[in-house]
């Protein structure tokens, strides 16, 4: 476990490395990092103080130690936009909202697509493997963005059942949280399909009914247990397809979220703010991915005591 | 009589063909006896034993005709609720491989637990775990109470396999299927594992079905053994009958596809041809393409069951040419 | 590459009856809509669109579509610019091929090229790839949108590029996988023997056996690829205004969603009903040439 631990860590860290070289790689392409960096009106000692803290006038390996050293230190320069005010405070200050619905959004989906995958597998080619698969298949082809307008004109505008836009109650969270879900439904349900198919094939769900165990707990305990790890493994690309999901259905729903922040700061070319969610957005990612090898291990035992 | 199977059909419909892979399988079981089930892989074996269980592989197999008296009682006309009382209490079956027989994900005292609970209620969460140990000590498994916690990639294969055996007699059942228990044991701990199961025998006196490809080891384990071939019962008898005097071309065969320690031989006889196809259409003997005797009517007719061979009245075969007396085998 | 085709066709029916028994089991509505919503409307924009996409009078804003009571000469009703909504969507599927087909060929060639040099070379080559893959795979492409949309602007070039830059990684793990088994094969041994270089066995043995593969893959990307550039525009860093990119009129429909839903509600149809049946194409398609090849 710990060996496993360490390598994960390895690859962790080199993930990161990569993405703060793509950050800083694009930050400087334009050829003049000064103009992406500062606002266009900034006066005399601005320019300089901002010239100074990423050592705009150093060689490119020196700017690139002094843009590790600042991004480790959580220096991002000011907002642009807003004068004054941290780009990493600004972005932390939304992290809890974006994390709040990402989490909704993905228990929502596992509520949804982990019946959906067993029954559609223990009743293989019946009436609900088929609606499954048409869900999947719809919930790939649906665009988040379009898709919430869809539900905002449906149930907001003309139903009056939920609130338009906006962060407050719980049914704030609803629609945009199954917009984001919908997407996680249709590939987490393919997944535990085909892994609850071959798991219901192997022998040990054989020696389980020999053992005279319930069939629900066949199905529910001994298949799906082992069908779990497999999903999981896919866990970093859907974490990677939440961020996506929740950047377009932030802007939507006007949720106040990273994502919302990132988009209007993209609008208003507000540089360090895209740095510093982008960097944040990095370490979500690769966190989550960590603690989803964790819990690999937990699930099974056989990664667990390697 | 424990077990008395008669007629059993179990035919796989599968997309291409029909699949007869059980067709009309008769035999019995005594309490306190071991029956052997021997053929080549493919003859039916493994569908024989899972069908007694309702277990037959699904949605492809169904069972088709027949009837399995156990005790008297149908259990085939079970429902698949009354079966579940059956299984793991009343009969049990030990799989072929231990490297996949266990669920990887649970300890075995866990999975050993399931087997208690599922089959005696009433048993204190306490009972439920000195029961677990004590099985486990029953089938040599040094340090038990450690070994509750482990899992089963932790355990080396002669090990998985008693647990898989601890899980089969734990709720202290009639009838013990074991099916090739040992064929991916190495031999050590095959022959270990067969004196286990023997001992287990002599102290509970449970009637077990012992399924094989392996003529030697019918030879160290049964009392009596029938000889599966394409789906059928082809020669049935005691050991010692059958060894002494196989009726049967295919029996014959097969006894002589053993490799005898004493005699050294480099090259094993194995029997000429292939088993018939699945799903291939048959009528006459099924062992007639490969048999060196056949003729016309054994390709075109089934042949019927000569009784008292060697002069034994369980000693039973389907071969057309024990028509003739002088094939008949008889004690000298 | 005979070899290939034989075992791939074996022995049974004639090449004619095959095509001919595929042709029946065509999915045809799915067909149908990609030509008629994607297709026909790409190739014919000029002749079918009855009003300029770009500009309209601002007398005309937010008419309703006809159906629904609106100027008849507005079949989807128009937006807030008086812009024909019907005559964009129609435009709009240039742009929307384009990138998909920019984006595929680019992104497909050099994940080809870099998938058939792991698989083949082994080596340290396959080691780099498929670090590559992963590190590409896990960072997310929309986020590496927002920081070249931020750092030098969004144009269609850009979103080419990024769109490509996703892909690569999806080919290129796919072919590795396919290529690793073909080198191992028997034909491949035998082509060695007879001295045949590298590069021949790549294009000659290898490339015919896993063109399915791309086949299918290539058709399970385009949905994909429409999704993820309608997000861009929508998010205002994908194809810049005043285009008729699909998703940024939706973008545009947004605000007016109280008033005239249908300015967002058409072009996201078109979105979801092109990518719907692409989508069902390619599941026909990997069902019938590559069943073996895994999903998500
Ligand atoms: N799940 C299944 N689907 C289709 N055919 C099967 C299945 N399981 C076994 N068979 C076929 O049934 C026949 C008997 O198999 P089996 O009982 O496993 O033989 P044995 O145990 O004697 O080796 C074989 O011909 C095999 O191909
Ligand atoms: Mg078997």
């Amino acid at each position: 476990m710990l060996r496993y631990l360490i390598k994960r860590l390895g690859q962790t860290v080199f993930t990161l490395f990569a993405v703060t070289v793509i950050v800083f790689g694009l930050g400087r392409m334009t050829g003049d990092p000064a103009t992406v960096l500062m606002p266009v009106e900034a006066r005399q000692e601005d320019r300089a103080r901002i010239m100074e803290l990423w050592g705009l006038d150093q060689p490119l390996h020196v700017q690139y130690l002094r843009y590790i050293g600042n991004v480790l230190r959580g220096e991002f320069g000011d907002s642009l936009q807003w004068p004054g005010r941290d780009a990493l405070e600004l972005v932390l200050l939304r992290i809890g909202n974006t994390l709040e619905l990402g989490l909704v959004a993905l228990l929502f989906a596992v509520a949804l697509a982990v019946p959906i995958g067993v029954f559609s597998a223990v009743y293989k080619n019946s009436a609900i493997d088929h609606v499954g698969k048409f869900i999947a298949l719809l919930g790939q082809s649906l665009p988040h963005f379009w898709i919430g307008i869809v539900f905002i004109w449906i149930f907001a505008v003309n139903l009056r059942w939920l609130p338009t836009s906006g962060r407050g109650t719980w049914q704030h969270l609803i629609m945009p949280a199954v917009v984001i879900g919908w997407f996680q439904v249709a590939a987490l349900m393919r997944l535990i399909r085909s892994a609850m198919l071959e798991s219901l094939d192997s022998e040990y769900i054989k020696l389980a009914r020999l053992k005279g165990v319930r069939e629900r707990i066949v199905i529910w305990k001994h298949a799906l247990r082992n069908a779990a790890i497999v999903p999981l493994t896919y866990f970093g690309i859907m974490i990677a397809y939440l961020v996506v999901g929740s950047i377009t259905t932030e802007v939507v729903f006007s949720w106040p979220g990273v994502g919302l922040l990132v988009v209007n700061a993209v609008t208003a070319r507000d540089f360090p703010v895209v740095q510093a969610v982008t960097i944040v957005f990095a370490f979500v990612i690769v966190l989550a991915n960590l603690v989803v090898d964790v819990l690999y291990g937990v699930f099974d035992p056989r990664i667990r005591f390697e | 009589m424990l077990l008395e199977v008669k007629d059993l059909r179990t035919y796989l419909f599968t997309k291409r063909a029909t699949v007869k892979a059980v067709d009309g399988v008769s035999f019995y079981l005594r309490r306190g006896e071991t029956l052997g089930i021997v053929g080549e892989s493919g003859s039916g074996k493994s569908i024989m034993a899972l069908s007694l269980l309702q277990m037959e592989p699904k949605p492809a197999g169904r069972i088709v005709g027949g009837e399995a008296l156990f005790r008297g009682d149908d259990l085939l006309r079970k429902s698949q609720g009354e079966m579940r009382t059956i299984r793991g209490r009343r009969i049990s079956m030990i799989l072929q491989d231990p490297q996949t027989s266990l669920n990887p994900v649970f300890t075995i005292g866990n999975q050993l637990n399931e087997a208690f609970v599922t089959g005696k209620q009433g048993l204190a969460r306490g009972g439920v775990r000195k029961a677990v140990v004590d099985v486990l000590r029953k089938v040599n498994i040094a340090d038990p109470e450690r070994r509750v916690t482990a899992f089963p990639h932790q355990l080396s294969g002669g090990m998985k396999q008693r647990v898989v055996g601890a899980i089969a007699i734990s709720c202290s059942p009639d009838i013990v299927i074991a099916d090739e228990p040992t064929t991916s044991l190495d031999l050590t701990i095959q022959a270990q594992y067969l004196r286990l199961i023997k001992r287990l025998q002599d102290t509970t006196g449970v009637g077990v079905i012992f399924i094989t490809h392996d003529f030697g080891i019918v030879a160290k384990m049964c009392d009596r053994v029938a000889v599966m071939y394409a789906g059928k019962i082809v020669e049935h008898g005691p050991v010692r009958s059958i060894f002494n005097h196989p009726s049967h071309p295919y029996t014959q065969a097969l006894i002589n596809s053993v490799p005898k320690l004493e005699e050294r031989t480099e090259r094993l006889y194995s029997i000429p041809g292939q088993p018939p196809a699945p799903g291939q259409e048959l009528v006459g003997c099924r062992f007639a393409p490969r048999c060196e005797f056949a003729d016309e009517r054994c390709r075109q007719e089934y042949p019927p069951q000569f009784e008292g061979l060697s002069r034994h009245s369980e000693h039973t075969a389907d071969c057309w040419r024990l028509e003739d007396p002088t094939w008949r085998p008889s004690r000298h | 590459m005979r070899e290939a085709q034989a075992s791939a066709v074996g022995a049974g029916p004639t090449r004619a009856r095959l095509a001919w028994r595929w042709l029946r089991e065509l999915p045809l509505l799915p067909i149908a809509i990609i030509l008629v919503v994607l297709v026909i409307p790409a190739i014919f924009a000029e002749y079918l669109a009855p009003h300029n996409p770009y500009s309209g009078s601002l007398r005309a804003r937010l008419q309703p579509p006809a159906f629904l009571g609106g100027p008849s000469e507005f079949l989807l009703g128009t937006d807030h610019q008086g812009r024909d909504i019907f005559s964009r969507i129609i435009f709009g599927s240039r742009i929307s091929i384009a990138v998909a087909g920019a984006g595929i060929l680019i992104g497909g060639s050099i994940g080809t090229t870099l998938g058939l040099i792991a698989g083949y070379f082994r080596g340290v080559a396959e080691t780099i790839v498929t670090r590559l893959v992963d590190l590409t795979l896990s960072i997310p492409a929309i986020l590496v949108a927002l920081v070249v949309a931020a750092a030098i602007g969004a144009r269609f070039t850009t979103v080419v590029a990024i769109v490509a830059l996703v892909l690569w990684a999806v080919y290129a793990r796919q072919v590795r996988a396919e290529a690793l088994k073909w080198a191992q094969s028997d034909f491949v041994a035998r082509a060695r023997v007879a001295g045949a270089s590298h590069f021949r066995i790549i294009v000659r043995h290898i490339l015919p056996n896993i063109a399915n593969t791309l086949i299918v893959l290539s058709t399970l990307q385009v949905g994909f690829v429409i999704v993820f550039e309608g997000s861009l525009s929508f998010l205002g860093v994908g194809i810049p205004r005043p285009n008729p990119a699909w998703g940024l009129m939706v973008a545009d429909g947004r605000i007016h969603v109280v008033s005239a839903w249908w300015i967002a509600f058409f072009p996201g149809l078109a979105i979801m009903l092109t990518v719907l049946s692409v989508n069902m194409l390619g599941d026909w398609l990997r069902d019938r040439l590559d069943p073996k090849l895994t999903q998500v």
